[in-house]
């Protein structure tokens, strides 16, 4: 891991880069760079169609495009990218690059890509479905997967959990973090009067820095020992802790911001700069995972148009993540999980939409998956069963849950055993979902 | 340090004594039906066994069972079920309960035979369906009370309550008067009525209705708008105005709902009328929007508020017609209901899910959450009335959703009289009782009156202020068996007992929303400080949600960085916007009420740069201009002088430290409310920060005199700081050649960045 990749990114920003990192301030030692392996949790908010995806079916009750594209052993909806059919301003310019069809993403990743079909959430509820998603648990009281495991391997990082939208409840196990590109510079040298020429202004001399944190520590240590309420230990506790992972944030150098034309694709664009700011956090050994949401899937009315919009800029968002990640030389290092509320349909509605539906898939690439396809829907997108040794179709077998996934991507992580793990077990046993 | 009040341990079991006897040598308890209920049946029966089925979302349910329990995440579910058992216990078969006949198997049961007469469990049935008959005089016992916990006094609980909703900091008079309970209501009595707790009241409720989410950009608001109905809402009306005009004519519309609470509370209403009201609030700008006829004292204030009712033309029949929309409250605010929309297939759903949750403290899911097996849910024409696993939450949800029944599917804020609703769903109504046909046009204010006549609707009122002011969840009753049950249901028993008591009082009152402020305020959740001991075992469970460990909000540390210092925390001399609320909203933990609408409480790494950032900032922006002015004026430094020095040519003075001994005494209490003496352990380390910081810097300045005394240019006092207005040239102080500013800089960047300044 090191900082000298990430600068490639960030060169375009024009910004001046610090000359190195602050680990030690006041005598108090910042964590050491998380070295990785990181992890991403992309969830597709409002739920998506995978019959519009990765399950594609040919019933024109329940799909409006005809043709379906085959990749190795996938089958997608060959929907191509028309900014009319989706309904975008075709005057925009240069919106075209946020926009991936389902086939320039399977033969581009046809290597790479796990696809589990045929996931049964049991809820057509946003709450529950979205909790299960991130969790692996539609009740309360979860942590997230990405809670867990930068709790499991970085709890210590000052950026340790980002999270910009989708379940991220953490359950007390680690501090979630909101990243912003607004005045970070000014946050990451605290000290400084000119952030952006560290040491050339500070407010306080070098010195009265070192005894001011001083003081502080020994302020602390005694509301510590003189504190005995539990909430007011434990928020005393939380914020030394906070500040001791602060110093460390002038080693992140925010790149330059995907801008991208127009106001038509908002909701891409800050889905792109969230893996950009989720990237320059791992790349600075700050950050363990990050949760990362892309809405518009509720897709209750329009759906053919509107679902398939979204699921092209999805799929040009995972396309972005993958190729700054190789950028950096991070691609092998990053697990991205993909996932949605549950799945939509099957029929369409009065007003051309679909409505929820409790069966939907999941995408995985990048580090400790195998690419291929498991699991299945019928003709009439209810799940199937699967043998639980094998995968292969076996009608006294069991359905895929985000159990079952939670299971096998605690294993991928390696925190399937951990403390933290344990404290919130899944209930039910691991299929080799992975590969 | 001294700033608690000791409040003696309380609580025990309950007083009289004469029907349970536990085997021992104390004597039997007078043990009420309702405690019965809780400690044997609910706890070692029902609670465990019989939940499991007899719930909206259980198997008994489908089968027509009369005996429902609701789960303990509904509110007030002990009294629900108490009384729901009891009415069940009088149904006999051959002089015999069913409640002791379904669960022995003796008659047909779904469940099956559960255990035999005779058995524990039965005795406990059986003294419940006795106590029934022959109901007990006993007292119920009192909630559980949190012991050997330390609380804030009467003018520290004040300066708490006041800097969180009114951002300044009590007078000297106010806390003098503060030294009871009945001086601290009378200070937030006079308190509330300042604009700022307006303010305050409408941050908190933006966080359940998020509508500041239209505030994103000037006119998102506005826009939502139907300009047919509304022309003042269009393009060529709106859209033509000046930006200042419509950036207040935005405001106005996107926050009706929020100022129609204020207005309410402001006017001594009813809080009922949230939801009951019939019509809501403008201002001058928000009038011309909707085109209503309102005068106004000063067409230019956008703070003056009148109700009015919103109306509209339209052609019916051919015949042009003038609609009055039927007010209910918020929940007829366009912003509103554009916050949670609905579509042709949600049909109100959505909306009425929030209702509950906004409204009645009820997550429909969550009590009645079951799962969905796509396999069979097509096996049913209408599975939303029909399939048991989809009208578990219908049942409850499509009824209230059909009272939003003539607002349009996509234009979520037209409102259409002639507009009929579904014959294939749930008739609308609430709890049971179906809104006449005839009423349909008024179906909303139908709906706005039985709501705010539920019980439920006073809960969820005293937990949006609970939450609100401390920060903390509300406890939900410990699952049977669960590790640590006792301790946990103690701790349950303890917060749903003042809760219960606020919200009664608020019923008490006719609604009176200070009401429910006062009552948090003073409770052990508000105040609690500290513990007479470590919190070990069952006392920590007990006491884990009480204490004052709540870490500001944005808003929040905005408002205490100016009550305490005097000015704010600014982007710049031109830029008088909060820096909290423009550049570090989000970074800080906060919302934007649009894609971040859930708060941070725990700080990270970031927030704690921010942090730091802040103590940096402010200190530098206030200190030499705190010194700028007359002593008696200053709020950080009145009893002290940048002349002051603990050494003179070397040699100590003891005047001088005296008197920064005697300024940190001030500091300690302005920024952190806490009270010292000169010569304490915080005294004592804060006046070696300021000795160490002053002679480094004293050797600094003799290095090079001439460049080494000014003051870095952004930490002069060269401006007003609450204005950024510059300073005469004879009141400025730009160089420090005794480095005393910046050793006074250097105590406030350690007190602003101190855990007691960024939590409440």
């Amino acid at each position: 891991m090191n900082r000298r990749n990430f600068l490639r990114l960030g060169a375009a920003s024009g910004m001046a880069l610090v000359a190195a990192p602050i680990l030690y301030r006041g005598g108090v030692r910042a964590a050491e760079p998380y070295a990785g392996p990181y992890f991403i949790h992309l969830h597709a908010a409002g739920g998506w169609d995978p019959t519009y995806l990765c399950d594609p079916k040919t019933d024109p009750r329940y799909v409006k495009y005809t043709a379906i594209g085959t990749e190795g052993p996938f089958s997608y909806a060959d929907i191509p990218v028309d900014l009319v059919a989706f309904g975008l301003d075709p005057a925009v310019t240069g919106v075209e690059p946020y926009l991936m069809s389902n086939r320039s993403f399977f033969q581009k990743y046809r290597d790479k890509v796990r696809v589990i079909n045929g996931i049964d959430t049991a809820t057509n509820n946003h709450d529950v479905g979205t909790r299960a998603a991130g969790s692996g648990k539609g009740t309360e009281g979860y942590p997230s997967f990405g809670a867990l495991t930068a709790a499991a391997h970085g709890g210590d990082k000052a950026l340790a959990y980002i999270s910009s939208g989708g379940y991220d409840a953490t359950m007390g196990l680690v501090a979630t973090t909101r990243l912003s590109a607004s005045g970070y510079i000014k946050v990451a040298n605290p000290f400084e009067s000119n952030a952006a020429a560290p040491g050339t202004a500070p407010y306080h001399r070098p010195a009265a820095q070192s005894a001011i944190r001083v003081a502080q520590m020994e302020r602390t240590q005694q509301l510590t020992s003189t504190e005995h309420l539990p909430r007011v230990k434990a928020a005393v506790g939380a914020l030394e802790r906070a500040r001791v992972e602060d110093q460390s944030l002038a080693s992140l150098v925010i790149p330059t911001l995907v801008d991208v034309p127009g106001n038509q694709l908002g909701d891409s664009e800050r889905m792109l700069q969230q893996m950009q700011l989720a990237l320059a956090a791992f790349d600075a050994g700050l950050a363990v995972s990050a949760s990362i949401a892309l809405g518009g899937f509720d897709t209750h009315s329009d759906h053919h148009r509107a679902q398939s919009r979204q699921l092209a800029k999805l799929l040009a968002g995972i396309d972005y993540l993958f190729e700054q990640a190789t950028l950096v030389g991070l691609d092998n290092q990053i697990t991205l999980v993909v996932t949605a509320d549950f799945g939509r349909g099957p029929i369409f509605n009065a007003t051309q939409g679909k409505d929820h539906w409790p069966v939907t898939s999941a995408l995985l690439m990048g580090r400790g998956v195998t690419a291929g396809l498991v699991g299945a829907t019928d003709a009439d997108v209810k799940p199937t069963t699967v043998n639980p040794n094998t995968l292969a179709q076996d009608p006294n077998g069991v359905r895929i849950t985000y159990e079952h996934l939670h299971h096998s991507l605690r294993q991928l992580a390696g925190v399937d055993d951990s403390p933290e793990a344990n404290q919130f077990p899944i209930a039910g046993t691991a299929l080799p979902l992975l590969g | 340090m001294g700033w608690l009040a000791c409040v003696p341990l309380v609580l025990a079991a309950c007083g009289n004594d004469e029907r349970l006897d536990d085997g021992g040598d104390a004597p039997p308890v007078c043990v009420s039906d309702r405690d019965f209920f809780e400690q044997e049946v609910w706890g070692k029966v029902m609670g465990a066994s019989c939940v499991g089925c007899h719930t909206l979302a259980g198997s008994a349910q489908e089968q027509f069972a009369k005996f429902l329990l609701q789960p303990t995440n509904y509110p007030g579910f002990l009294e629900e079920n108490f009384s729901n058992a009891r009415m069940v216990s009088t149904i006999q078969i051959s002089g015999t309960s069913e409640l002791l006949l379904k669960p022995t198997g003796q008659t047909m049961h779904g469940g099956g035979t559960l255990f035999e007469v005779g058995s524990e469990p039965y005795k406990i049935l059986e003294e419940f369906v006795a106590r029934s008959a022959a109901p007990s005089d006993c007292e119920d016992a009192p909630p559980a009370a949190l012991s050997g916990v330390q609380l804030l006094d009467g003018p520290h609980t004040l300066r708490k309550a006041m800097l969180m909703m009114v951002g300044r900091l009590p007078t000297a008079a106010e806390k003098a008067a503060a030294a009871d309970d009945a001086g601290i209501d009378a200070a937030l009595d006079t308190a509330m009525r300042e604009p700022a707790f307006y303010d305050w009241l409408i941050e908190l409720y933006n966080d359940q209705f998020l509508v500041d989410r239209y505030l994103s950009f000037v006119g998102r608001g506005v826009g939502l708008l139907n300009a047919t109905d509304w022309p003042g809402a269009g393009q060529t009306t709106y859209g033509m105005l000046d930006s200042v005009t419509r950036e207040k004519g935005n405001l106005a519309v996107t926050r009706e709902p929020l100022q129609l609470i204020a207005h309410i509370v402001r006017n001594d209403r009813p809080f009922t009328e949230i939801l009951t009201a019939d019509y809501t609030v403008v201002n001058p700008f928000s009038a011309a929007i909707y085109g209503v006829p309102v005068t106004f004292t000063d067409p230019t204030n956008e703070n003056e508020w009148q109700e009015t009712q919103l109306t509209f033309s339209r052609t019916i029949g051919g015949v042009p017609t003038q609609l009055t929309l039927p007010h209910a409250g918020v929940l007829s605010s366009p912003m509103w209901l554009n916050r949670f929309p609905t579509t042709p297939t949600n049909r109100n759903r959505h909306r009425a899910s929030k209702l509950f949750e906004q409204f009645l403290a009820t997550d429909i899911l969550a009590v009645a959450n079951r799962p969905i097996d796509a396999a069979t849910s097509t096996a049913f024409n209408n599975p939303t009335r029909d399939d048991p696993q989809c009208k578990v939450c219908h049942s409850m949800l499509d009824p209230v959703a059909g009272a939003f029944q003539k607002w349009n599917d996509n234009d979520q804020e037209l409102w259409q009289p002639d507009r009929n609703w579904y014959v294939e769903m749930y008739a609308p109504g609430f709890g049971g009782e179906v809104i006449p046909a005839d009423q349909f046009t008024g179906a909303l204010p139908w709906l706005a009156e039985r709501v705010v006549a539920d019980p439920r609707f006073a809960t969820a009122v005293t937990r949006t202020v609970f939450t609100g002011l401390t920060g903390e969840p509300i406890l939900e009753y410990p699952a049977y068996g669960a590790a640590d049950f006792e301790a946990h249901r103690q701790a349950w028993s303890a917060q749903n007992g003042v809760l219960a008591q606020i919200a009664s009082e608020f019923i008490e009152s006719n609604f009176d929303f200070r009401v429910i402020v006062k009552g948090v305020v003073k409770s052990p959740y508000f105040r609690a400080v500290n513990a007479d001991g470590p919190a070990m075992g069952d006392t920590a469970i007990l006491l884990a949600s009480v204490g004052t460990a709540h870490l500001s909000t944005p808003e929040e540390l905005s408002r205490k960085i100016t009550a305490v210092t005097g000015a704010p925390w600014a982007r710049s001399q031109g830029d008088r916007r909060a820096q909290l609320l423009i550049d570090y909203r989000i970074a800080y933990g906060g919302i934007d009420s649009d894609l971040v609408i859930d708060r941070l409480s725990t700080p990270n790494g970031m927030m704690s740069g921010v942090a730091w950032r802040m103590a940096n900032e402010v200190a530098c922006l206030t200190t030499a201009w705190d010194f700028t002015r007359p002593a008696a004026e200053r709020n950080l430094f009145p009893g002290v002088a940048i002349t002051d020095l603990p050494e003179v040519d070397g040699v100590p003075s003891a005047a001088g430290e005296t008197a920064i001994r005697n300024g940190l005494v001030h500091l300690f209490e302005q920024v952190l409310g806490e009270t010292h003496v000169a010569d304490d352990a915080d005294i004592d380390r804060a006046y070696a920060l300021w000795v160490d910081v002053w002679r480094d810097g004293k050797a600094f300045v003799a290095e090079n005199p001439t460049t080494n005394r000014n003051l870095l240019s952004a930490c002069r006092g060269r401006w007003d700081a609450r204005t950024g207005v510059e300073l005469p040239a004879e009141q400025r102080i730009e160089q420090d050649p005794d480095f005393t500013v910046r050793s006074w800089m250097a105590v406030m960047t350690y007190l602003l960045a101190d855990y007691r300044f960024l939590h409440h």
